[in-house]
């Protein structure tokens, strides 16, 4: 994961969960400047 | 001075207080600086209810008492290049392989991310 954002490290990253159409296959995930990817 | 977690549960170092109580002050605020305001704004309608709302509690314990005391910005992420503010156009995924999270796609820009600290 590139992190291109300023001095953020912690972000909320609202992503597709499953291929469920709509909002249902929606959610967030928090994730740390230092994890892997 | 308690700014931030006005909406926020008590048990996470938050005032406990309703949603338009936390607009209210977020709105007189914002009147003068929207600069000072902001921090209020993300801890009030931003990605720390998200993460009160829907996060395990070791998350919520992690997170959100840090906020409320000011010690850290949590930003946000959701736009993308053909996904404006319907988030149900959003084509990143986040698929589980090997016991992680895995995510894959792109994003406009971040919310807050000038400000977010570790």
């Amino acid at each position: 994961m590139v992190f291109r954002c300023g001095a953020c490290s912690r972000l909320v990253v609202y992503c597709r969960m499953s291929d469920e159409p709509g909002a249902k296959g929606i959610g967030a995930v928090y994730v740390e400047k230092d994890a892997e990817g | 001075m308690g700014f931030l977690g006005i909406n926020i549960n008590k048990k996470y170092g938050g005032l406990g207080l309703s949603n338009i109580d936390a607009l209210l002050v977020l709105e007189e605020f914002a009147k003068v600086s929207s600069f000072v305001a902001w921090p209020i704004f993300e801890s009030a309608v931003g990605p720390i209810k998200a993460i009160e709302h829907f996060a395990n509690e070791d998350l919520k314990q992690k997170v959100i008492p840090e906020v409320c005391k000011g010690n850290l910005f949590v930003a946000v992420s959701m736009s993308e290049p053909h996904a404006g503010s319907a988030l149900t156009d959003l084509t990143t995924k986040a698929e589980e392989k090997d016991g992680n999270l895995v995510l894959n796609g792109m994003k406009r820009w971040c919310s807050g991310a000038g400000h977010a600290q570790g």
